[in-house]
C-alpha cells in the first residue's frame, strides 16, 4: 500500500540532508556564537508529532545536538526527542489538500512579486556587467518585502544586511580611534624615553648616612652641600614619577588598542553567524529564493571569502556534514542545495502534469506531493493551475481516508476504499492494502469462531481471550456485532435458565430439571451454587432411574420381591419422585403378601412385640428368602432378644449359627 | 329243716371275689399314682394346649405367661450363644415361628430339618420360649 502522501517520502528523502541542516542551523544556538554567545532561542517545533517517543535529549541543548533526522527506512523523522511518520502526517496531509483546492497565484501581484525577486537575484547575479551591486538589490528588496506573500522576508534580509553595515561602520570607527591611539602611543613612547634620558643625566642623590663615607670627607661639605643634595633628590623624584606617567600611558594605549581590535573581530564574526543562521533560518523555511539571494548577499558583504558555517563543534550538524560531504559546510552548499530544491520541484511539477494527462492519478499525486512539500513558496508550484489540481483532489481525499480507516481498523472501510481508488488510479498500487484488509479479516474472523467454539465448551476465559484478539485485529468487525448480540441472547437464556432452576428446585420438581439438564447445566456454569445442587439432583435421579430400570428387568423374570426391595429402599430415600412411587405402589400390589409381612413385622417391632415382629419377618424371608428386609429385621430382633456372649479369654464364641448346624 | 345253706357263701366264691376287689383296688391305686404323677411333672405335654398361630401373629404379647405346645420341623438356626442359647425358627402349621431354646435345655443336639415337639411359654415381649422339647 503507498498512501499517497507518501510521495512526502522521496523530496524529504532527497533533500533530507539540506532540509535538516537547514532546520539544524536555523538558530543562532546551533551556529557557533563564541563563548559569551547568549542562550539561543527557542525555535520553532515542527510541525506536527504524530508519535512522539520519550525525550533522550535530556538537558543537552535544543540545536546543539538534536538536529532532525530522517530514517529513510521507516520515513520517521526525528526532531528534538519527536518522532513522526512523514508519510502519515495528519498536518502535511490537511496542507497538501488545502493547496489542491486553492486557486492558483497568477495574479499580477503575483507576477509582480515574481519579477522582483528574479530582479533582485538579476542585481546580484556574478554574471551581471559591472558586477553585483548591493544597493540596486537592497532597493529591490525593500520593494519586494511590500508584497504580502513576501512574509516580509526581504525585510528581514534588510535588516541583516544594515545590520552588517554598521556593523563595518563601528569597525572603521574603531580602526580610527585605534589610529588616534597609535599616534598616542608614539607620543607616549617619545616622552617615556626623554623622562629615561633626564634621569640618566641628572647627578646621583648622595647618601647622608652612608658609614663607607670617611669622616674627613664628611667634615669638608657644608650645609650649602645639603641644600644642594636635597634639591637633587627633589628632581630625581619628579623625573622617576614623570617616567612613571608615561609608561602607563603607554601601558593604557596598547590595551585600548587590543581591546578595539577585539571588537573588530567580533563584530565581524558576529555578523557573519547571525546572517548564517537568517539564511539557515530561510532554507528550513523551503524560502529558496531567499536562499538564493541572501547567499549571494553574503558574499557581497563579506568579501573575505570565508564563507565556512560556524556549526558548533561536536554537534550532530557538524558531524553529519563531516560524514557525508567529509568537509565544512559553506555558504556555497546551501546555495547550491536551494537551486537543486528549484530544480527538483519544477521537474515534479512537470513530472505531475504529464501523469494527469495519462490518469495516473496515484503517480501523480505523488510527484505533486513531494513537489509542494519541498517548494510549496516556489513560483512553479503557486503558479499551478487549480484545474489541474482538482483532478487529483478526489484521489488523494479517498488515499488519506484509506490511511486513516487502516490506522483505525476500519477494514470494511478500508477495503471500500481500496476498490474506489482501483477504479479511480490505474496505477493505484493496492496490493498491500488489500492484502493488509484481508489478513486482518481473517485474524478476526478466526478468533471469532474460536470464541463460538469456546463458548460451546462453556470455556469463558477464552471466549474473552478470543474476542478480545478479535477485537484487536478487526474492531469493526461486523461479526463481532452478531456474536455480542448471541452473548447477550445467552445471557438471557442463561438468566431465564436459572431463574427456572431456582423454581424448580423450590418446588421439589426434580423430574423437569433432569429432563431438561442440558439446559440447566449450561446455564449454571459461572453458578458454583447452583452447580452443586445440579449435580445432586442429577446424581439422585439417576440412581432412581437405574434402581426403576434394576426392579423393571428383576419384575420381568418374576422376582418382584427384589424389584420391590429396590424400589422400597430408593422410595425410604426420595418419598417425593413420583415416578418411583408409581412403579413401587404397582409392585407393592403384585407382592402385597411379602409386602404385609414386612409392615406388620415392622409395625410390631416398633410396639415391641418381639415375637410376632419375628414370626413375621421369618414369614416374609419365607416369602423372599433373599429379601435383605427381612434379614436385616431377623437379625436385628434376635440380637436383641439372645445379646452376644461377653466376650472372654478362651471362651468359646457365638454366633448366628449354632455348633449343631 | 334247718336252713344252712342260704346264709353262708361257699367258700369257692368268696375267694375269686376276692382277689377280683383286690384287682380293682390295685388297679385304681396306681391308676390314680399315675394321673397325679403326670400333672406334676414340667415336662409333661400332658394338658398344654397347642398355640394359636394366628393370635399369636396379631398380637403375641396378649399371650404372655401362657404355656403351649407346638409340633414343628427346625426350619433354621438364629442364633446362638453359649449363655443364652439359641434361638429357633419353627415351622408350625405353615408358619415360621420363633423359639428361643434356653442354655440349660439346648444341649440336646437339634438338627434343622428335624420335628420336635416343643412345650413353650409366651414370655414379656411376647417370644417363645421352649421349657421342654422332645423329638419326634
Amino acid at each position: 500500500m503507498n498512501p499517497p502522501f507518501s510521495a512526502f517520502r522521496l523530496p524529504l528523502r532527497t533533500f533530507a540532508l539540506p532540509v535538516f541542516l537547514a532546520a539544524a542551523s536555523s538558530t543562532p544556538g546551533q551556529v557557533y556564537t563564541g563563548e559569551d554567545a547568549a542562550p539561543p532561542p527557542a525555535a520553532p517545533n515542527p510541525p506536527s508529532a504524530q508519535a512522539s517517543q520519550p525525550s533522550s535529549a535530556g538537558n543537552r541543548g535544543l540545536l546543539g545536538f538534536d538536529l532532525p533526522f530522517l530514517d529513510p527506512g521507516s520515513d520517521i523523522a526525528s526532531w528534538d526527542g519527536k518522532a513522526w511518520n512523514i508519510a502519515n502526517n495528519r498536518i502535511l496531509q490537511a496542507r497538501f489538500e488545502k493547496y489542491l483546492n486553492a486557486p492558483e497565484d497568477d495574479s499580477e501581484v503575483d507576477r509582480a512579486y515574481r519579477e522582483a525577486l528574479d530582479a533582485i537575484l538579476e542585481a546580484l547575479s556574478p554574471r551581471r556587467q559591472g558586477g553585483p551591486s548591493l544597493s540596486r538589490a537592497t532597493a529591490l528588496m525593500e520593494r519586494a518585502a511590500t508584497f504580502e506573500i513576501d512574509a516580509r522576508l526581504c525585510d528581514s534580509l534588510l535588516n541583516a544586511v544594515y545590520g552588517v553595515w554598521l556593523s563595518e561602520r563601528n569597525v572603521s570607527s574603531l580602526q580610527a580611534a585605534n589610529r588616534e591611539l597609535t599616534n598616542e602611543l608614539r607620543q607616549a613612547n617619545w616622552n617615556v624615553e626623554v623622562a629615561s634620558e633626564r634621569s640618566r643625566l641628572s647627578p646621583p642623590p648622595r647618601n647622608s648616612g652612608g658609614g663607607d663615607q670617611p669622616e674627613g670627607g664628611r667634615g669638608g661639605q657644608t650645609a650649602g652641600d645639603d641644600s644642594s643634595t636635597e634639591s637633587g633628590g627633589s628632581q630625581s623624584m619628579q623625573e622617576a614619577t614623570r617616567l612613571g606617567t608615561y609608561l602607563a600611558q603607554v601601558a593604557e594605549i596598547h590595551a585600548l588598542r587590543t581591546k578595539n581590535k577585539a571588537e573588530m573581530a567580533v563584530a565581524a564574526f558576529q555578523q557573519k553567524v547571525e546572517f548564517q543562521s537568517l539564511i539557515a533560518q530561510f532554507f528550513l523555511q523551503r524560502r529558496f529564493e531567499h536562499v538564493v539571494i541572501a547567499c549571494r548577499l553574503y558574499r557581497k558583504l563579506f568579501d573575505d571569502g570565508d564563507g565556512q558555517l560556524q556549526l558548533e563543534k561536536g554537534s550532530e550538524a557538524a558531524k553529519m556534514f563531516r560524514t557525508s560531504l567529509g568537509v565544512n559546510p559553506t555558504i556555497n552548499t546551501l546555495d547550491s542545495f536551494a537551486n537543486e530544491a528549484i530544480r527538483d520541484v519544477d521537474e515534479g511539477v512537470q513530472s505531475f502534469l504529464y501523469l494527469v494527462e495519462r490518469d495516473e492519478l496515484d503517480s501523480a499525486s505523488k510527484r505533486l506531493a513531494e513537489a509542494f512539500a519541498v517548494g510549496e513558496y516556489l513560483p512553479r508550484v503557486r503558479t499551478l493551475p487549480r484545474e489541474e489540481k482538482r483532478k487529483v483532489v478526489g484521489f488523494v481525499r479517498n488515499a488519506n481516508q484509506l490511511i486513516s480507516a487502516l490506522e483505525v481498523k476500519d477494514y470494511g472501510l478500508a477495503g471500500e476504499l481500496v476498490e474506489r481508488l482501483r477504479r479511480e488510479a490505474v496505477d493505484f498500487d493496492y496490493s498491500k492494502a488489500n492484502a493488509a484488509v484481508q489478513a486482518a479479516k481473517t485474524v478476526s474472523d478466526m478468533h471469532i469462531q474460536q470464541a463460538l467454539l469456546a463458548a460451546r465448551k462453556s470455556d469463558d476465559a477464552a471466549v474473552q481471550d478470543n474476542l478480545r484478539k478479535a477485537m484487536e485485529a478487526y474492531p469493526t468487525n461486523p461479526k463481532l456485532q452478531e456474536i455480542s448480540s448471541l452473548i447477550v441472547g445467552a445471557n438471557d437464556i442463561q438468566g431465564q435458565a436459572l431463574s427456572d432452576l431456582d423454581r424448580l428446585i423450590s418446588e421439589g420438581n426434580y423430574r423437569t430439571i433432569y429432563k431438561d439438564q442440558a439446559r440447566f447445566i449450561a446455564a449454571s456454569v459461572a453458578e458454583p451454587r447452583r452447580q452443586e445442587q445440579l449435580r445432586e439432583i442429577l446424581g439422585n435421579l439417576r440412581r432412581i432411574d437405574v434402581g426403576i430400570e434394576q426392579a423393571s428387568r428383576l419384575a420381568e423374570t418374576g422376582n418382584r420381591e427384589a424389584a420391590w426391595e429396590i424400589l422400597e429402599r430408593l422410595f425410604d430415600e426420595f418419598p417425593d419422585d413420583k415416578e418411583l412411587s408409581a412403579r413401587r405402589s404397582d409392585l407393592t400390589t403384585e407382592v402385597a403378601g411379602f409386602v404385609r409381612a414386612l409392615r406388620t413385622a415392622k409395625s410390631l417391632e416398633e410396639r415391641r412385640q418381639t415375637g410376632s415382629s419375628l414370626a413375621w419377618y421369618l414369614k416374609a424371608r419365607q416369602l423372599f428368602p433373599g429379601s435383605e428386609y427381612a434379614s436385616d429385621g431377623i437379625q436385628r430382633i434376635v440380637d436383641t432378644v439372645l445379646p452376644d456372649d461377653p466376650p472372654l479369654a478362651g471362651a468359646g464364641t457365638s454366633g448366628e449359627t449354632s455348633p449343631l448346624d | 329243716m334247718p336252713r344252712r345253706a342260704r346264709s353262708a357263701l361257699s367258700a369257692g366264691l368268696l375267694l375269686p371275689l376276692a382277689a377280683l376287689l383286690l384287682l380293682l383296688l390295685g388297679g385304681g391305686y396306681f391308676g390314680m399314682r399315675i394321673l397325679t404323677k403326670d400333672r406334676r411333672d414340667p415336662t409333661s405335654f400332658h394338658g398344654v394346649t397347642h398355640l394359636d398361630v394366628n393370635q399369636y401373629l396379631e398380637n403375641g404379647n396378649s399371650l404372655r405367661g401362657n404355656t403351649y405346645q407346638i409340633t414343628g420341623v427346625v426350619e433354621s438356626h438364629l442364633k446362638w450363644t453359649a449363655a443364652g442359647g439359641r434361638v429357633l425358627s419353627v415351622q408350625f402349621q405353615g408358619n415360621p415361628l420363633p423359639v428361643r431354646i434356653p442354655a440349660d435345655i439346648a444341649n440336646e443336639s437339634i438338627q434343622k430339618g428335624e420335628e420336635y415337639r416343643f412345650k413353650v411359654q409366651v414370655e414379656q415381649d411376647g417370644l417363645l420360649v421352649a421349657k421342654t422339647l422332645e423329638k419326634i
